[in-house]
């Protein structure tokens, strides 16, 4: 209706409007520039998506208040405390990033998410959970008269500042020695040793002026954008996507696209108010139909840069193996000999949610560990999986078995849209897209109250199984998850040994070489998608059904972050692994917050330790406790010189 | 059997391939040299569609290929291997094999089959004894000795039963004793198979030995083109080779 | 011993030498937290307190058979600040029912802390928690609306009161209970109270600034109702929405500079809410600022000076002089070294009214306690209050402040400068939209 009284024509806006639009565009994309500024700088050398950017840009924040309360100096802050993060950036980087850049950036991306856990949870500790009131500095203050309109000095301010700010980097980049050597080595490393550089060290360089660049943009956002250890959530998304709609590593493409949105977002907020929410994802969709690589995108991700690949194979245990049996015997007669007696249907639900995210996992093993594409966007499916379920019972039907297979149907159905819309491309763009979907999912959720229920979620009485069994009953669940992720393990270990299974394998570990053997690689991602997504959907499907409730918290990307970070803590590749690291991760959640209240930190440590000293996860000790027991390796973990005689065949 | 008319491809300022007429006969084996950054891997792509030409056409069996994408090309009868072995890495040599032999299986995209149960996993098996790689069936890839990775390389191009096969420098960074062993055998395995071959290759003297026919390309555009007699009396030929320092 | 480590919930499991799942777990009394020392943030990390692992502690204090109260609060979570608020409020009204009022039917009453994450599905799963393995026989708190809704829900199938804190319509209208009391505000008693004063005092060209969520939805809604209520002259010169988490209103506050709007309504909550008080000055807006929230102290120590001379819906100011009042500030003071808030205010009068009731029935079983505190009367600390019957919702004065420079504190202050009645803020019976479904 608003939108209609004042229709996006030029012929109708007032020199006034056409002003603050310009400046407000200005200021807007700016900000923007800066934030994805360090994000594009990072990636563009060392081809790590940094998701830890957002969280160094709200220490940017929180460290330039610290030193303005104890200064009393704004400008001296805004140099200070990005100095400050720096040091920390680079601190995090040489515990972390420094040792595995020549992984698979899956582990990039799993690294960088527990940096930011900790990070986050240490803020909450030193500083809490509140917004925190940063005055505009006086010289700033108030408004000034531009032409025709009254216009905030600060961000008359952070437009300059910013495009200072920009153009010193790129100037840096372009011209000094540092820029030509981190040029060199992005394009070509074994060039840049040749030149005698030690590259990791320039890596860590990179990555302090990365730091640096996001801590001054969070504080030089601050005084108007306020300080809370959630902005950084806000700034990671628009660093994704600016950087996305830009070029991945083209830094050129980061200001251009910046500003784009910038302009584009003031716009939207002005002529359709409605739409705003929506605008970053828009953008980056129109930009991925017309140009996937991005405006100036000639950058080609380095073949390294995009491949999952591991040293060691552990096949996937089948069904009929004796422990599998073992253990589905126990977890058979848990509810039954358990409650009211170890346990109280509190626990029997809690394990049925280890079952759960066993399934969710195991949905994201198909897609990132078998085919390689790395997805942070399966919170899409789960989060539409429970809607589905959840709607289909308040409006249609409470029968399980309809409301389960419209949401498989529907999950699939998206993934395997999501799977056509990125499928042609690779490695890290897949990242940021299945993120930037899932968002928008989110968002959707959030603004469309009347189907969604908005932010109140949506709660639903019962499910029942045939018109009779009740499923939102505990024990029946219980039984119920066991059963659907037997099934689900199953038709995955099928698919996975099958020749499509082959194909999806063979993709993993060369796309291109699997084209040149004929196969249709574009067809295969998209259905191993849907695959994942009707997987993913079952998860959710059975959540809302175990909670009779859902909102758009299962539609948040930090579910799937989680689901990421489940999957490697079990053992990515292995199908079991993922069940098993989606049920400890739920134990682990359990119990920790009993001891921590910032139990996300422990998880954060947990994954920088896994992704470290155990990439296969939890199911290589079992292989490495094995060998130990059977005296076939030394007990410090590292293999002794076996003897000569059980060598030969 | 293969024909290139005007075909061009630049990269920016950079004219990788200029107007290549290429002709390519059903018999015999055609090599196609040149020094370093002539266009020899570039013109591959081109012809198997890893590239998009910028101009020009080509013609495979009478029809045009230009312009289609690299699984359509293998379908309709080439297959390539890469210079730098492009091998699925993390699986057993039996996986990498079957993977290409799959490929023309009626089964290739069953999701229910088991992918060791179906017919050309047969293929892959005789594939494997013709390669001499039987011994490495449960080897993964990547733990291969280099001359084995580089059979292997040319193994999964054969795979996929092509009419015409494009080996970029099959026996590169192999010892004179093992690239003579290999071009034995890929030419036994040629022959059994009715493969048209077509060769990059560094190795002047091999080239000599081996081909029936030989094109060199310089600058992106060919010099000459001949039975290898011809070829090695050229001085163009010596002059393109001893200009940039790359003769052997 | 801090005060605040008292009420970890999980300090509770851990010392009961419980599981996480949850086979057994012990109470906390207020009764011990008589220290008053600390600011009681609650910046412990809740362990180390390690006596006590046997699982029998309160032993000396609690009876054999408490009084169980369960408390959903958002110990983290983006409501974590007003989690520490509301547990200090727990702790002080604990302390009160135990040491002063001597207990509920001469038991003892034990409190335990499950936290909602401040989110829906969690605050339900908790409750759940607090049935299942508390065995609790009241619910109380939870903050976002979300949050409030699902575990009413949920309180009803298990016929267990709930006291709820959040502000939602529905709460006590078309999803009422007979389970769910609210002595807290709803969103339409503020509205009324906001626009009869705003219209008669700012102006009546007004325009609506909201958060594209329940929360925004439902000021720009019963706000509107509000004005039509009011049976003023009133004019919306617009109504612009943005959505949950935006952090620019560059577009929004320039289009409302070169309005004719008298006043805005600005209708979100923390840092949107800091976001846009502090653009607004920096864009130097000449229209006045109604809120329902910059009465929340947290969002005063966001916004700071930026949040100084706009008006606001008052829920509760510690100098507001009634006897109820005095006692509450005492008691809140001497534990936590700081003046109440709204949250423990609710609580305050939330678990004082259920421990009436209980004593009025003889009993803690549901049917009893509803029917005590249905119709009942009190004197709280912001004025008398009826928790009527038709609805469950509390009736009380509304209030209309406006914020001061900072004095006695860091933050700024607030000034009442408007008082309503109960019956004039409060919607009559007929326009609620509950049908009291069956317990």
């Amino acid at each position: 209706m608003i939108a209609s009284q004042s229709l996006p024509l030029l012929a109708f806006i007032s020199v006034e409007q056409a002003a603050f639009l310009l400046l407000n565009g200005l200021a807007l994309g700016v900000l923007y520039v800066l934030i994805a500024a360090g994000f594009a700088v990072i990636f563009g050398i060392t081809d790590v998506l940094n998701f830890a950017h957002g969280a160094f840009y709200m220490v940017g924040a929180y460290l330039t208040l610290a030193v303005v309360d104890a200064t009393g100096s704004f400008f001296v802050a805004l140099i200070v405390g990005p100095i400050a993060v720096a040091g920390i950036g680079v601190v995090a980087e040489r515990l972390t990033l420094s040792n595995i850049y020549d992984r698979s950036p899956l582990y990039h991306v799993l690294i960088t998410f527990g940096v930011l856990l900790i990070v986050t949870e240490l803020v909450e500790i030193v500083w809490g959970t509140g917004t925190q009131f940063f005055q505009t500095p006086e010289l700033l203050a108030g408004a000034v008269q531009v032409g025709p309109i009254a216009y905030p000095k600060y961000r008359l301010f952070t437009i300059l500042a910013g495009a200072v700010i920009a153009l010193g980097t790129w100037l840096l980049i372009r011209y000094s020695r540092f820029g030509l050597i981190l040029r060199a080595g992005a394009q070509d490393q074994a060039t840049a040793r040749l030149m005698g550089v030690n590259i990791k060290k320039y890596y860590t360089l990179t990555f302090a002026l990365g730091t640096f660049l996001a801590a001054i943009a969070g504080g030089l956002a601050s005084p108007f954008l306020s300080v809370n250890p959630e902005m950084g959530n806000g700034a990671l998304i628009i660093a994704f996507v600016v950087v996305a709609i830009g070029g991945l590593g083209s830094f050129a493409g980061a200001v251009v696209a910046g500003l784009l949105v910038g302009f584009t977002q003031a716009a939207v907020d002005t002529f359709v108010p409605a739409l705003s929410g929506f605008v970053f994802y828009i953008l980056l969709l129109a930009a991925l139909l017309i140009k996937p690589e991005g405006i100036l995108g000639d950058y080609e991700i380095r073949k390294h840069a995009a491949k999952l690949s591991y040293d060691e194979r552990i096949p996937p245990v089948p069904l009929t193996d004796r422990r599998v049996l073992a253990l589905l015997g126990a977890l058979l007669l848990l509810p039954v000999v358990g409650l009211n007696t170890v346990m109280s249907s509190y626990g029997v639900g809690l394990v049925a949610l280890m079952f759960i995210w066993g399934i969710l996992a195991l949905s994201l093993d198909t897609v990132t560990g078998y085919t390689g594409l790395i997805s942070f966007g399966h919170a899409a499916f789960y989060g539409v999986g429970s809607y589905v379920v959840a709607l289909t019972t308040l409006n249609v039907t409470n029968s399980f078995l309809l409301s389960m297979g419209a949401a498989i149907l529907v999950a699939a159905s998206i993934a395997w849209l999501v799977g056509a819309i990125s499928a042609r491309l690779s490695g890290l763009y897949f990242a940021i897209i299945t993120f930037a979907i899932g968002q928008l999912l989110y968002q959707m959720s959030v603004s469309w109250s009347g189907l969604t229920g908005g932010s109140n979620g949506l709660s639903i009485d019962r499910v029942e199984l045939l018109g009779f069994v009740d499923v939102s009953d505990t024990v029946t669940f219980y039984y119920l998850a066991l059963a659907m992720l037997v099934a689900s393990y199953y038709v995955a270990k099928r698919i996975m040994d099958s020749p499509f299974g082959l194909q999806l394998q063979a993709i993993r570990e060369s796309e291109r070489r699997t084209t040149f053997l004929g196969y249709n690689t574009n067809m295969a991602k998209r259905r191993i998608f849907a695959v994942s997504g009707a997987l993913g959907g079952v998860a959710g499907g059975l959540f809302v059904t175990l909670q009779t409730f859902t909102s758009p918290e299962t539609l948040f990307w930090v579910v799937s972050g989680d689901a990421l970070f489940a999957m490697v803590l079990g053992g990515v590749g292995t199908l079991y692994g993922p069940i098993i690291g989606g049920a400890v991760l739920i134990g682990l959640d359990q119990i920790l917050t009993i001891y921590f209240d910032h139990w996300r930190m422990l998880l954060g440590l947990i994954l920088i330790v896994i992704v470290l000293f155990a990439p296969r996860g939890l199911v290589s000790f079992y292989a490495i406790g094995a060998e130990l027991l059977r005296g076939e390796r030394g007990p410090f973990g590292s293999a002794e010189p076996e003897p000569v005689e059980e060598r030969g065949d | 059997m293969l024909e290139t008319r005007n075909l061009t491809k630049t990269f920016g300022a950079l004219t990788a391939v200029n107007s290549v007429d290429l002709t390519i006969e059903r018999e015999g084996i055609h090599s196609i040299i040149g020094p370093n950054g002539a266009g020899k891997s570039t013109l591959f792509h081109l012809l198997t569609g890893y590239h998009q030409p910028t101009e020009g056409t080509i013609r495979f069996e009478g029809e045009n290929i230009e312009g289609k994408s690299p699984r359509t090309i293998v379908d309709k009868g080439i297959s390539r291997s890469f210079q730098i072995s492009d091998l699925f890495d993390g699986l057993t040599v039996e996986e990498n094999v079957r993977i290409a032999t799959q490929s023309l299986d009626e089964n290739r995209n069953s999701v229910w089959k088991r992918s060791d149960s179906i017919d050309s996993t047969r293929k892959a098996e005789t594939l494997m004894e013709d390669l001499d790689l039987t011994e490495f069936a449960d080897t993964r890839a990547d733990a291969l000795s280099h001359g084995d990775r580089r059979k292997l390389e040319v193994g999964l191009a054969i795979a996929v039963e092509p009419d015409l096969m494009l080996l970029d420098e099959p026996t590169a960074g192999m010892g004179n004793e093992g690239s003579a062993k290999m071009v034995q055998t890929i030419r036994r395995i040629a022959d059994e198979r009715d493969i048209k071959l077509v060769l990059i290759e560094h190795d002047l003297e091999m080239v000599m030995e081996i081909s029936d026919r030989i094109t060199v390309l310089n600058r992106g555009a060919i010099l000459k083109e001949g039975d290898p007699e011809t070829i090695q009396a050229d001085e163009d030929v010596q002059e393109a080779y001893i200009g940039t320092g790359e003769g052997e | 011993m801090r005060p605040s480590d008292n009420t970890r919930r999980r300090t509770v499991l851990k010392r009961a030498g419980g599981g996480a799942l949850g086979a057994a777990s012990l109470s906390l009394l207020a009764g011990c937290a008589d220290d008053g020392g600390g600011d009681g943030d609650g910046d412990g990390d809740g362990s180390g307190n390690g006596d006590g692992d046997d699982g029998d502690l309160n032993s000396g204090d609690v009876g054999d058979n408490p009084v169980r109260i369960g408390f959903l609060i958002p110990q983290t979570g983006i409501f974590a600040a007003q989690g520490e608020a509301m547990e200090r409020g727990a702790e002080t009204t604990l302390h009160q029912l135990n040491e002063e009022v001597g207990g509920i039917l001469d038991r003892d009453v034990a409190g335990f802390i499950e936290d909602t994450e401040g989110d829906p599905g969690q605050g339900r799963d908790m409750a759940r928690r607090h049935v299942e393995t508390n065995d609790v026989d009241v619910l109380i708190g939870a903050v976002s609306g979300a949050v409030n809704l699902s575990i009413a829900d949920y309180a009803h199938d298990e016929g267990v009161p709930y006291f709820a804190y959040g502000g939602p319509e529905e709460i006590t209208g078309s999803e009422c209970r007979p389970t769910t009391f609210r002595y807290q505000y709803s969103d339409s008693q503020i509205a009324r109270t906001g626009a009869k004063w705003a219209l008669e005092n700012l102006g009546e060209n007004v325009w609506i600034h909201v958060a594209d969520y329940a929360f925004g939805q439902s000021i720009s809604r019963e706000w509107k109702k509000a004005f039509e209520a009011s049976d003023l002259e009133y004019n919306i010169v617009d109504e612009t929405q943005t959505p949950l988490g935006h952090d620019d209103y560059s577009s929004v506050l320039s289009q409302i500079q070169s309005s004719e709007a008298d006043w805005v309504l600005q209708g979100f909550s923390g840092s949107d809410a800091v976001n846009f008080l502090s653009q607004s000055t920096q864009f130097g807006l000449e229209q006045d600022i109604m809120s329902t929230t910059n009465t929340y102290r947290p969002l005063r120590e966001g916004a700071g000076s930026s949040a100084v001379g706009t008006y606001t819906t008052i829920r509760y100011e510690p100098t507001y002089d009634t006897e109820a009042n005095q006692t509450l500030v005492d008691l809140h003071t001497e534990l936590h070294d700081q003046p109440p808030t709204d949250f423990a205010l609710v609580i305050w009068s939330s678990l004082l009214r259920y421990a009436e009731a209980a004593e009025a029935a003889g009993s803690v079983e549901t049917e009893a306690i509803i029917g005590e505190l249905e119709g009942m009367e009190s004197e709280e600390p912001m004025g008398p209050a009826t928790m009527r019957e038709c609805d469950h919702q509390a009736m009380r004065k509304g209030f209309v402040g406006r914020i001061t420079e900072p004095n006695e504190h860091d933050w700024p202050g607030q000034e009442i400068v408007g008082e309503l009645g109960a019956e004039e803020v409060t919607r009559p019976c007929t326009d609620t939209g509950c049908e009291m479904p069956d317990l």
